[in-house]
């Protein structure tokens, strides 16, 4: 009777080369997040750049595009979470189908038993998966609650941000020194400084040619 | 991943006894000669596959050595210094020695068969022999030979050992590019019309850098194996396909001159070709990428891709080879495509911009120095 509930278990086979794929692609959300995050670092400097030039308003663009730049990396964070997380369910398929066999198993000798109490128990394991899936679903759903991305920057946020970054440059200069004095000129006899040759340095890859052509005796 | 041409190592010839021929004044001369066609018998019975001796007495025969290929060596290392001992009286100069010495290699009756024409493919009535009258002949089909078996023998100890591979391929090479400067150039003005490829200094000079081609090829295998960087290995592979292109180019003057050349030998040197460019373009492309310019990589293995595509070999094993490298080639491709698109997003510049390949060649050919005995010979009827 239980047997009709449950169908075969995943093939082991495709398990593996599902997490193979999976594998591949957050190595490539990886790669894009690291891109990413070297466009925010380069706007970052755009935008101190233009600050010094008193652009102001190049820099605010500067700090959307950053913005923009970061919204991506977070939905890229999330993507791999997913990932992750149908990785380790994947993983799991195969405790998960040893765990459906054993209940398999239990239910028969239960049935067999034949006694009222032992249904009740096999119930109330049945309600304890459910409630353990119902859990799973209620993460789910938690991860892809869509984010509450505003489509508006907030204008005053931006130039706060800015100010602050006014201030850590002005901080910066004021840890200078005050005044810096020129380097006395140092005194050199014309004709007099002697030239050393610069020794010649092989590329590693002639290095490599070398040591092959040692290995194979040509 | 080297395709194998076994033709050059595929040469038969006919009986030949020079005591009968030759008029010896002296015993010592007279044992030479039966000395000498003795030695040669040994090699017509090997290669003409007439040779019932089981293989612990080849063994034994020949000292030890186990290989078939390197009993064969052994024979001919053995004969041709007798053989070399003669050469000097093919080139008398009085008019007289002249005709006795055509005399006696007429009545010698000195045949090859060729492995290198159209019609010693189809092998209908066995294969045809060429006579030609001159002891350089047999000087140069049976140096030819030991070249081809030379190159048998270094595939043979390929899986084992990779320096004496590469070494004894260019060994060969040294064979035939003594044969093309040395040995053939005194032998072509007196070619019949109809003479074997295999007679041509030009088809020596091929086989010489088909031979250099392997060695490198095998070198490479080595770098591989070493973890040589994408970079160099690229530019070796290319230093393969400089050596064949260079053969090929010499193939295209042979075809006016011998028109009945097998194309065989031709599409070996092709497909070789396609295959290494194929792999050097393969590591150009993997270093571009590691260079963050995965573009390029792109349009470097598709330009490839295609240029390989457009023939492939009609017979296996050549043909599974050929589609394996198609095949791995294609896979890394649809990698750098999946992740341009999905990462970096670059633009594949046109076949026009993209980075032309360099080749670096790094074998060179072992001399040959013919040995010959230090031996006076005297002949009747020769002032």
């Amino acid at each position: 009777m239980f047997s009709r509930m449950f169908g075969k278990p995943k093939q082991e086979t495709n398990a593996v080369a599902t997490l193979d794929k999976l594998n591949e692609t957050l190595e490539m959300l990886e790669k894009k997040e690291k891109v990413l995050l070297k466009k925010v670092a380069a706007e970052v400097e755009k935008a101190k750049e233009f600050t010094r030039g008193k652009n102001k308003r190049a820099a605010i663009q500067c700090l959307k595009r950053k913005r923009l730049y970061e919204q991506q990396i977070e939905q890229l964070g999330n993507f791999q979470l997913r990932i992750h997380d149908q990785m380790i369910m994947l993983e799991g398929a195969k405790a998960t189908t040893e765990t459906v066999d054993a209940l398999r198993t239990g239910a028969a000798a239960m049935k067999a038993m034949q006694k009222a109490t032992n249904i009740d128990d096999v119930d109330k394991t049945m309600d304890e998966i459910n409630e353990q899936t119902e859990n799973m679903k209620q993460i789910q759903d938690a991860l892809s609650a869509p984010i509450g991305a505003a489509a508006d920057f907030d204008e005053d946020e931006l130039e706060a941000e800015l100010e602050e970054l006014e201030g850590a440059e002005l901080e910066e200069q004021l840890l200078q020194p005050a005044t810096t004095a020129p380097a006395a000129p140092v005194q050199v006899p014309a004709g007099q400084q002697p030239t050393r040759p610069v020794p010649a340095k092989r590329t590693p890859e002639e290095d490599e040619l070398a040591a092959l052509q040692a290995e194979m005796a040509l | 991943m080297m395709l194998h041409f076994v033709q050059p190592s595929k040469l038969k010839t006919k009986k030949m006894v020079f005591e009968d021929v030759y008029a010896s004044c002296d015993s010592t001369t007279l044992e030479h000669l039966k000395e000498l066609s003795s030695k040669r018998k040994a090699i017509e019975d090997s290669i003409n596959e007439c040779n019932f001796v089981t293989e612990a007495i080849a063994k034994e025969m020949s000292g030890g050595l186990e290989s078939r290929f390197e009993q064969d060596i052994h024979k001919i290392e053995n004969y041709l210094p007798f053989l070399e001992i003669l050469i000097p009286y093919a080139d008398a100069t009085s008019t007289i020695n002249q005709i006795q010495i055509s005399q006696w290699n007429a009545a010698l009756k000195i045949r090859w068969s060729s492995a290198l024409t159209t019609s010693s493919f189809f092998k209908i009535k066995g294969p045809k022999f060429f006579q030609i009258n001159n002891l350089r002949f047999e000087l140069g089909m049976t140096l030819f030979l030991c070249g081809g078996i030379l190159r048998e023998r270094a595939l043979e100890v390929l899986s084992t050992d990779l320096v004496q591979s590469a070494t004894i391929f260019r060994q060969a090479a040294g064979i035939y590019h003594h044969l093309a400067q040395e040995v053939l150039p005194h032998l072509e003005p007196e070619l019949p019309p109809e003479k074997p490829p295999e007679a041509l200094a030009a088809v020596s000079s091929i086989m010489s850098l088909i031979c250099l081609a392997e060695a490198q090829a095998v070198t490479i295998r080595k770098a591989e194996e070493k973890g040589t960087s994408s970079s160099l290995l690229a530019k070796l592979h290319h230093g393969v396909t400089l050596f064949l292109e260079e053969a090929i180019g010499i193939f295209h003057t042979v075809v006016t001159q011998c028109k009945d050349i097998s194309s065989r030998l031709s599409e070996f040197m092709y497909f070789c070709k396609c295959l290494h460019e194929l792999k050097g373009q393969q590591y150009l492309a993997e270093s571009l990428k590691a260079c963050g310019q995965i573009g390029a990589a792109i349009g470097v293995l598709s330009s490839v891709l295609n240029k390989v595509k457009k023939k492939i070999p009609g017979e296996d094993p050549w043909k599974s080879i050929y589609q394996k490298q198609i095949q791995d080639a294609s896979e890394v491709l649809r990698k750098f495509v999946h992740e341009n698109d999905f990462v970096w997003h670059e633009k594949i510049p046109s076949i026009y911009e993209l980075p032309l390949p360099e080749g670096t060649k790094i074998v060179t050919f072992i001399p040959y120095s013919p040995k010959r005995w230090e031996r006076q010979l005297s002949f009747k009827g020769l002032v």
